[in-house]
């Protein structure tokens, strides 16, 4: 009897003792974000071979599934790829001479090409967040390949999250669909300013918020949203979505609505890491 | 030995399986929370000390693999896997009823404590979307998963225990 209480004390003093740690290192990890990421580098590492692994898996699983399609299948995907080939050119013909244009009144506007090349790096998502309730992945590049915190994600041209996290052969990724994620945006033509916000509520639809928008702003239905320079963390100009659905607040004050991202949160699997980071930038 | 190994092995098999083989499955609309049983199947099968090591294990890895707090899914899975300890040796553990009933509370559970201290404390309110949007299709793929490892689990579990007795009569 003695010896059964004896083991009970033992492992409440452990809870306990456990409890105050863990309370310890929430308020450690809020306060000072990164002071415990080495803890974190070294626990996730010991992940990364199997989760390499799982991505090679699924890659060649991928191309068994490629190479299986008939030959009916991809004679009318050739016809349909021509087809395409052919709408294409005609539009680059006249994206080109639209191009010359906007060359020229660029070269009269002073302005150098100051954002359009980026250098960026190719990345594979290895893994996603433990649990559904955030928007964060894991990406396969680390601080050997010149990752750092604050440098911005791309998939395809749109702007898809930030780097939070960096570690040895990983880095983690929050997506800014995720629901305490802001980024201060404009709209592309008018230049009137607004907040993206991510909104977990409206997520399933394939929506985010867009705030605080000026009264008098005139942001039209599918207007380009794009990164302001004002943002501190997010690179200009980079296209986030398009605007939907707005109409005035309550307050009288300002506007809000919907933006449509252009990235497929659900079905990346590669994404672009720009390698400059907005401090560097300046 | 073997035990601690086989628990190694179990534990790191499972955060891999959750957290890169079943998000891309993207048809499942949502992951299952692995970690979350295996706290309360050897926090069942195995008593409040093993619930409590386990549980801080997974706990911690769910930080980890995550960019937010570290400590938050730690705390809530160190609690679970010690209080479920209490349970064990009260409780007939062969019913498939047990992992049934477990995983759905455990997951409300969890679904609470991460609705309260991350969402309502920054004033979101829609427990009635977040419910239908993200509670209840993991609810459910988990349970499901849950009647599978555990029955895994406990099978596991009885030959590791048969293993360990025939050793001890071996030595004695």
């Amino acid at each position: 009897m003695k010896r059964k209480l004896n083991f009970v004390f033992k492992i409440k003093y452990a809870l306990i003792a456990l409890t105050i740690i863990m309370l310890g290192a929430i308020v450690l990890s809020y306060a000072y974000g990164e002071g415990l990421s080495s803890i974190r580098n070294t626990v996730v590492s010991i992940f990364s071979p199997a989760r390499n692994l799982v991505i090679s898996i699924r890659d060649s699983i991928d191309e068994d599934k490629q190479s299986k399609s008939t030959k009916e299948e991809l004679m009318s995907r050739i016809e349909a790829l021509e087809s395409e080939n052919e709408a294409l050119n005609q539009k680059l013909g006249d994206y080109n001479s639209d191009m010359f244009e906007l060359n020229e009144l660029r070269d009269l506007l002073a302005l150098s090409e100051k954002y359009s090349d980026f250098q960026t790096l190719g990345a594979t998502i290895i893994a996603k967040d433990t649990s559904n309730w955030f928007s964060e992945f894991t990406i396969d590049k680390g601080s050997e390949d010149g990752i750092e915190v604050d440098m911005n994600v791309l998939w395809g041209n749109g702007l898809a999250g930030l780097v939070t996290e960096v570690g040895e052969g990983y880095s983690i990724v929050t997506s800014i669909i995720q629901d305490d994620m802001n980024v201060s945006a404009v709209s592309s033509s008018t230049r009137d300013t607004c907040i993206v916000s991510g909104d977990l509520e409206l997520m399933e639809k394939g929506y985010v918020s867009l705030m605080y928008i000026q009264n008098d702003a005139k942001i039209g239905e599918y207007e380009r949203i794009i990164t302001s320079t004002t943002s501190s963390k997010y690179l200009p100009g980079i296209l986030i979505g398009y605007a939907y659905d707005i109409k005035n607040d309550t307050n009288g004050l300002t506007k809000s609505g919907y933006l449509i991202p252009v990235v497929d949160f659900k079905h990346m699997e590669h994404v672009l890491v720009v390698l400059t980071t907005k401090e560097q930038m300046y | 030995m073997i035990r601690v190994v086989s628990y190694i092995a179990i534990i790191f098999i499972s955060f891999v399986l959750q957290t890169s083989v079943f998000p891309m499955m993207t048809f499942l609309q949502s992951t299952p929370n692995i970690m979350l049983i295996l706290t309360f199947t050897f926090a069942i099968l195995r008593g409040r000390e093993e619930g409590l090591i386990v549980g801080v294990i997974c706990g911690l890895l769910m930080d980890f693999g995550s960019g937010g707090l570290i400590g938050f899914y730690g705390l809530f899975y160190m609690f679970v896997g010690y209080l479920l300890g209490f349970l064990s040796q009260h409780i007939n553990e062969d019913t498939p009823i047990v992992p049934i009933v477990l995983a759905v509370v455990c997951e409300m559970l969890f679904h609470f404590y991460v609705f309260m201290f991350r969402y309502l404390l920054r004033g979101r309110l829609g427990f009635g979307t977040y419910f239908n949007n993200i509670m209840l299709a993991e609810i459910i793929i988990t349970t499901v998963l849950a009647l599978f490892i555990y029955g895994l689990l406990l099978l596991g579990n009885d030959k590791l225990e048969a293993y360990e007795q025939r050793s001890a009569l071996k030595f004695a």
